[in-house]
């Protein structure tokens, strides 16, 4: 445990933080008061000060919908732990009352970071789920860092923030094996994808229909094949195991611009349509939001193992291979 | 057969092809929930390509004027959702009109030439839902319309019909429409809305209490020493005053919505989460609501009506004096009503229902008072006397969750004052609901009747009001009885004193 910095010293503060809001003549509370929620416990490790600023201004849109205890890792080059309170506090539209979420702020080099478990065992909101939200790969490999992994119940990365894909994969695969939930904002990137492909096998006949096309191809912008592409290729091929898949490169914004299957094809289009076409006809269908928030948001709503996930993720792997 | 293409953890459930025809298609209920509700599901992917709405009134329109018209309405009523153009040109093509009368039956000969061609180019699979929102007296010449042209089956697909509250006027009047509805339709396809079992909260009431242990042992006679029902209403008739003044609160908000309430909170467990399981014991509660004796109706029921009151400077009309309203009207804008449910779980627990327009504030609450402690430690005066322990179920405007208790006040002495626990739904899952109307059309499409009224639940809850409507239809009132802006006729809480209760003000 470090010396100067301990769990009852931060808990001490944060509640000398709700006394505070609790008082209008103190805090930013309305003649109400302020509620405050609380649903689990998120750690967000990040990379380095500025992206600490940015997982904030993240944290303060998910709040609303995930409202947590978030405790945000912030590396340093060195000196001593520290920590900071502070409340994220937002007015609902048509509400009397503020509710506001809690926020702890540590700062560690990563040559203290073997201090940071047995703090972070003192500071988790009790009997809530703990997640981590890890956004960059190098955590993974400082010292104790599995020890804070122990605590969580799930853990989210972007591979797209790895070296490859095929290294992201690998990562989610070691992560996996330990009996935690592990989740990729990569692959919530693509579930409007999915969802407006799977209205297309939507009955038993369509199903079966699938399994006699012949040539998938899934199109990408950028210099290579990202893991968007990967897994919604991976996934295509459950439903059409006697396919050829292809990944082609396109131009266009990054990302995934297209998918056709035989005659069936779905094309991006402008701003977040997807034009569907077929022999029968054609009609537009709207893509959710793909921003890291919205990816985030789904994920934390899902606090159980994903199977389909799972069985994907090991195929996209080899894909990637 | 598992499909490799579904993935329900993170897909929205969607429905499946169908062609919905509104009857109605002018009037407010299509502009202002339904066309709305239809296009944000088109938004979120629910509804397939293969779908269509065939809007009728009878209005001579064509299939562009009828979607220029919705377009006005779904951007004007669309909430919390943003409108793209592209979707909405989508959607719109999928969009027609037949003007006509439906008491017609040349019209359904229309309708059904209509719907063979939309089936064969929408690829709808013959799945027609029948949506009723027209004025509720055509109710089931509409029905039996609808036979006559032999529009209510198909070989390959379903028909379903959907009718909006009121089913009936009285007892009387809800059998002979189900009995009408029931020579054309069997009773598993018709689905009677009634949109307050589509609030999310309400629903949440089932989570609430089935989905946790530790409530459930306190449900009962032994802990809870009554029930209160609030559905408040700030504003007045709001210009339907003339449909008002033939309904009253009791018909219009009690009969219906808040006694469905009441059966969500007051059922027994159903043995699985299956729709007539569910309904099953809604049922069953509602069937055990004491039917008043003549003599008891008084005792047990009070009707009020709000005159002219000035409210924070603005000077507020009576109910007699809004537009269209007789001017000796004796329609009930405030009705209180101390039903008793016979059964072994709550025998001796009134439940106390009011709902009214024109009191101080909008707000639909239920809030079940727990006895006090068998033994008081601390002296009577050191608390607020009340019974302390209180469960609100906050149904809107902000949905959530309070349990109030007392704690001791800092300080020397025992000096206990109530304390709040709240949980915001809002606040919790901060996402956006679906409206009612989302959550009941994609139940209707789907073919999900869990959150839809059954014939036996109506006519039960007719029942249950039967004797009080008898008895006002016989009464002269001395309206009004209540100021505009306050909570009720001073009788109201002279029922509830009766018992030794009082009203809480929510």
């Amino acid at each position: 445990m470090p010396t100067g910095l301990q769990p009852e010293k931060i808990l001490g503060e944060l509640g000398k933080l709700w006394t505070e809001l609790a008082h209008p003549e103190k805090g930013p509370a309305t003649a109400s008061g302020v509620l405050r929620a609380c649903a689990m416990t998120l750690i967000v490790a990040t990379n380095d000060a500025a992206d600490a600023e940015a997982a904030s201004e993240g944290l303060a849109q998910l709040m609303h919908e995930h409202p947590s205890r978030a405790i945000v890792l912030r590396p340093a080059d060195g000196g001593e732990l520290s920590a900071r309170v502070f409340a994220q506090c937002w007015m609902p539209f048509g509400s009397r009352q503020q509710i506001c979420c809690e926020q702890i702020e540590i700062t560690a080099s990563l040559a203290k970071l073997g201090d940071v478990p047995g703090l972070m065992l003192g500071l988790v909101a009790p009997d809530l789920p703990v997640v981590l939200w890890c956004r960059g790969p190098r955590w993974f490999a400082a010292p104790h860092f599995n020890e804070l992994l122990a605590l969580t119940r799930k853990v989210i990365i972007d591979s797209a923030t790895c070296d490859s894909p095929r290294s992201a994969f690998d990562l989610i695969e070691r992560l996996g094996s330990h009996d935690r939930i592990v989740a990729d904002l990569a692959w919530a990137r693509i579930t409007g994808w999915r969802e407006i492909i799977s209205h297309s096998f939507a009955t038993p006949a369509d199903v079966e229909a699938a399994a006699v096309i012949r040539e998938v191809h899934v199109q990408y912008a950028g210099p290579s094949a990202p893991p968007e592409a990967l897994y919604l290729g991976a996934w295509l091929k459950r439903g059409m195991p006697h396919a050829n898949l292809s990944l082609d490169r396109v131009d266009g914004p990054p990302g995934i611009r297209g998918v056709s299957l035989d005659d069936l094809v779905y094309q991006a289009g402008e701003g977040s349509t997807i034009e569907v076409r077929s022999p029968k006809g054609s009609h537009a269908a709207m893509l959710p939001p793909t921003t890291e928030c919205a990816a985030m948001r789904e994920e934390l709503s899902i606090i159980r193992p994903d199977p389909i996930y799972e069985r994907v993720r090991g195929a996209a792997r080899e894909l990637a291979a | 057969m598992d499909s490799p293409f579904q993935d329900p953890l993170r897909f929205e459930r969607r429905v499946p092809p169908c062609i919905i025809v509104i009857f109605g298609a002018n009037g407010d209920l299509t502009k202002r929930k339904l066309l709305p509700a239809l296009y944000r599901l088109a938004y979120e992917r629910r509804i397939p390509p293969n779908f269509a709405v065939i809007g009728n009134s009878r209005t001579e329109m064509t299939d562009d004027a009828f979607r220029s018209k919705m377009r006005e309405s779904v951007e004007k009523f669309l909430e919390n959702s943003p409108f793209d153009e592209g979707l909405w040109n989508d959607f719109a093509r999928n969009l027609f009109y037949l003007a006509g009368d439906i008491t017609k039956q040349e019209m359904f000969d229309q309708l059904k030439t209509r719907l063979g061609e939309i089936d064969e180019s929408h690829k709808t699979e013959g799945n027609v839902l029948f949506y009723l929102s027209t004025q509720p007296s055509y109710y089931a010449t509409l029905a039996e319309n609808i036979g006559k042209a032999g529009l209510q089956q198909d070989t390959k697909g379903w028909r379903r019909l959907v009718v909006e509250k009121p089913f009936g006027h009285d007892l009387k009047t809800a059998r002979e429409l189900n009995d009408r509805i029931h020579t054309v339709f069997r009773e598993d396809e018709v689905y009677r809305i009634d949109h307050y079992l589509g609030k999310e909260t309400v629903q949440n009431i089932l989570a609430f209490r089935f989905g946790n242990g530790i409530f459930e042992p306190l449900w009962n006679r032994r802990y809870v020493d009554n029930v209160q029902i609030t559905a408040a209403e700030s504003i007045g008739v709001e210009g339907r005053g003339a449909y008002y003044q033939e309904a009253g609160t009791l018909r219009d908000m009690i009969q219906n919505h808040l006694l469905q309430v009441m059966s969500t909170i007051a059922m027994e467990p159903p043995a699985v989460f299956e729709a007539n399981a569910t309904r099953d014991e809604r049922a069953k509660l509602l069937r055990s609501i004491r039917i008043f004796k003549p003599e008891e109706v008084p005792l047990n029921a009070v009707a009020g009506q709000y005159g002219p009151a000035s409210v924070g400077g603005e000077d507020l009309p009576g109910f007699r004096q809004e537009e269209g309203v007789d001017p000796n009207a004796q329609t009930d804008t405030y009705a209180a009503v101390t039903f008793h449910v016979d059964n072994w779980r709550w025998a001796g627990v009134p439940f106390y229902i009011r709902s009214g327009k024109r009191l101080p504030k909008r707000i639909t609450d239920i809030a079940i008072r727990f006895k006090s402690a068998p033994l008081s430690l601390f002296p009577a005066e050191l608390d607020d006397g009340s019974r302390p322990n209180l469960l609100i179920v906050r149904i809107q405007p902000e949905e959530g969750i309070s349990l109030r208790f007392l704690s001791k006040h800092p300080g020397s002495g025992m000096n206990l004052r109530p304390v709040s626990m709240d949980f915001n739904y809002g606040s919790s899952f901060g996402t956006r609901s679906p409206t009612a109307y989302e959550t009941l059309l994609v139940d209707a499409m789907i073919g999900d009747p869990t959150l839809y009224t059954r014939q036996d639940m109506v006519e039960a809850s007719w029942s249950a009001v039967q004797p009080v409507l008898d008895d006002w239809g016989q009464r002269k009132f001395d309206f009004p009885n209540y100021a505009a802006g306050t909570w009720g006729p001073k009788e109201s809480d002279e029922m509830l004193a009766r018992n030794g209760h009082a009203w809480r003000v929510p």
